[in-house]
């Protein structure tokens, strides 16, 4: 059937056996491979932040190039001193319609995260339950799909009637917009877990709290934060359209405003804005996920 | 008698129709056996085993582990699987302390411990304890495996196709510390372990269970492999009984026991 060897050394006392099993990851790095590295990262980062650089060059030039066409939009060197002068005074508060822009952006994070927070309380219970029986999963799926596909925006009445209040109808939005991914991701996950983890769960005997502490729940992290992941992205690009609605406060609120004040140059500036902070959102499930990663092993 | 399988069947339902996977299986395994189950793919030697395992339901029969009917996995029968199967988010450490734990509520934690610490050194992984399965290459994956299940101080070791997945030199490394492991300190008296490998069946085995394939997957021989021990693998060929049993296995795999696709071929 096999080549077997010959002959055969029982070490394992020792366990000296390395020759046969060779140890992965464990080739040295002297100081000249050190250098080498820092060389190698350094010329990785001028590359990337160079092309980046030149990316941003080029939206700049296409920029400039339809404010030609288009002369009410603001130019480039517009959009950035209207950006300096928001940046400069970013918490000022002389009423509702004259605040920073920090606080605009904090008044709509805010928002995300309440409503973000409450769709993660129900999404995840519930995306467990929908992965871990095929009932639940067969009777509520269809509702998801459903749901699933309407714009958030459409909630926002519902939200005005039952809350009467819009700035809480924009937290019930962000709500409504966070549910979904969540729900199918953390489901999905659930779902998912492999005959093997779970055959190791049985034959070990671990008890239902242990097989959700160290297998299910471990398992299905990384689907439930890429859930929450989507979920936040979706979120932060929805409140912008809801705060335009609700009009109250809210950067949303702020880019309205400043185009019905013939502001397009402070419009500009805040799209700059809001991109920062979607980034900022963005990079920090990025390293959650990687965080709550782990190598699943071949088989 | 320890362990009694008896009359076993079992059929799997599929959307293609049903599959007998085991006929009427018969075997006694006195304690302190080693047994080798060998047998062409798709002869239900592994189902045999995750029916002894608990894993698998049988249709039909019984096993029977110290007059006790097997229903179930329990703390008295181990598994080391095909694919290693550890939990790719701990640590070798935690492999193994974890399955130990659950399995043996009756221990102290120190007494687990102690046991944790005794396997993962016996199979040299103590260096390497805290490390990530996939930190570590597939040989010190399946010592990881054969260490837990080590752990759980099982009376019946159940072993499927442990080393098939591993190069000739490393597979050789892990047969001689399984049979050190079995024969030395451990509680575990009997094994019972499926292999494709004829050398491997007959270096590790008391005795060989040759299992057909469908139409009749059932136990078609057992041989004795009156070799005593401690063994070295080097002499094997040179010994009468070796040659002996590897001969008649030959014989019935390849003549006796055609697989499948040869039936085809005839047909």
């Amino acid at each position: 059937m096999s080549g077997e060897p010959t002959s055969y050394a029982v070490d394992s006392a020792t366990g000296a056996s390395y020759v046969l099993v060779p140890d992965v990851g464990a080739a040295g790095t002297g100081s000249a491979g050190r250098a080498r590295a820092l060389g190698e990262w350094a010329v990785g980062v001028l590359r990337t932040g160079g092309f980046a650089l030149l990316g941003f060059g080029a939206l700049i030039a296409f920029w400039a190039l339809v404010t030609l066409f288009s002369p009410d939009l603001p130019t480039p060197a517009q959009g950035f001193d209207a950006l300096k002068t928001l940046l400069s005074s970013p918490f000022h508060d002389n009423g509702p319609n004259d605040k920073g822009i920090g606080l605009q952006l904090w008044t709509s994070l805010q928002r995300v995260f309440i409503g973000f927070g409450l769709a993660c309380l129900i999404a995840v219970p519930l995306g467990f339950v929908m992965g871990a029986s095929k009932l639940l999963w067969s009777a509520l799926n269809p509702v998801v799909q459903l749901l699933r596909p309407v714009s958030p925006l459409a909630w926002f009445p519902i939200g005005l009637v039952v809350f009467k209040s819009a700035p809480t109808a924009s937290i019930f939005v962000i709500l409504v917009t966070a549910l979904w991914p969540t729900v199918i991701n953390t489901a999905f996950g659930v779902a998912s877990v492999p005959e093997d983890h779970k055959n190791v769960a049985r034959v070990f005997r671990f008890s239902r709290f242990k097989y959700v502490r160290h297998v299910l729940a471990p398992y299905s992290l990384p689907s439930i934060v890429t859930g929450m992941r989507i979920s936040m992205g979706i979120a932060w690009l929805v409140i912008v359209a809801v705060e335009m609605m609700s009009g109250t406060s809210g950067i949303g609120f702020f880019v309205w405003d400043s185009y019905n004040g013939g502001a397009l140059d402070k419009v500009v500036a805040a799209i700059f804005l809001i991109g920062g902070v979607g980034i900022v959102l963005d990079l920090f499930f990025h390293k959650l996920q990687q965080r709550v990663s782990y190598v699943q092993e071949g088989t | 008698m320890s362990l009694e399988i008896k009359g076993v069947r079992k059929t799997f339902r599929t959307k293609s129709g049903a599959q007998e996977v085991l006929r009427g299986v018969d075997l006694d395994v006195a304690h302190g056996e080693f047994i080798s189950i060998i047998g062409h793919s798709g002869c239900g030697k592994s189902t045999l085993l995750n029916v002894v395992g608990g894993l698998v339901q049988q249709d039909a029969g019984s096993v029977t582990l110290d007059g006790e009917a097997v229903a179930g996995p329990g703390p008295d029968r181990a598994i080391v699987f095909q694919h290693y199967s550890l939990l790719p988010w701990m640590s070798v450490y935690d492999n193994v302390r974890e399955a130990a734990l659950s399995s043996r509520p009756d221990r102290t934690r120190a007494e687990t411990d102690e046991v944790t610490e005794r396997y993962l050194r016996s199979t040299g992984l103590w260096a390497h304890r805290h490390k990530k399965p996939a930190e570590i290459s597939g040989g010190m994956k399946q010592r990881t495996a054969v260490a837990r299940a080590f752990a759980v101080g099982p009376k019946v070791l159940l072993l499927d196709e442990p080393f098939g997945a591993l190069d000739a030199l490393t597979r050789a490394h892990l047969q001689g510390q399984l049979v050190e492991l079995w024969s030395s300190e451990s509680d575990t008296e009997t094994v019972l372990m499926v292999t494709h490998g004829i050398d491997e069946a007959i270096f590790l085995a008391d005795r060989i269970v040759v299992m057909a394939n469908p139409p009749l997957p059932s136990v078609a021989e057992v041989i004795d492999v009156d070799i005593p021990r401690p063994r070295v693998k080097s002499d094997l060929p040179a010994h009468p009984e070796y040659r002996r049993v590897h001969e008649r296995l030959v014989h019935l795999l390849q003549h006796e026991l055609v697989i499948p696709e040869q039936v085809a071929a005839v047909a």
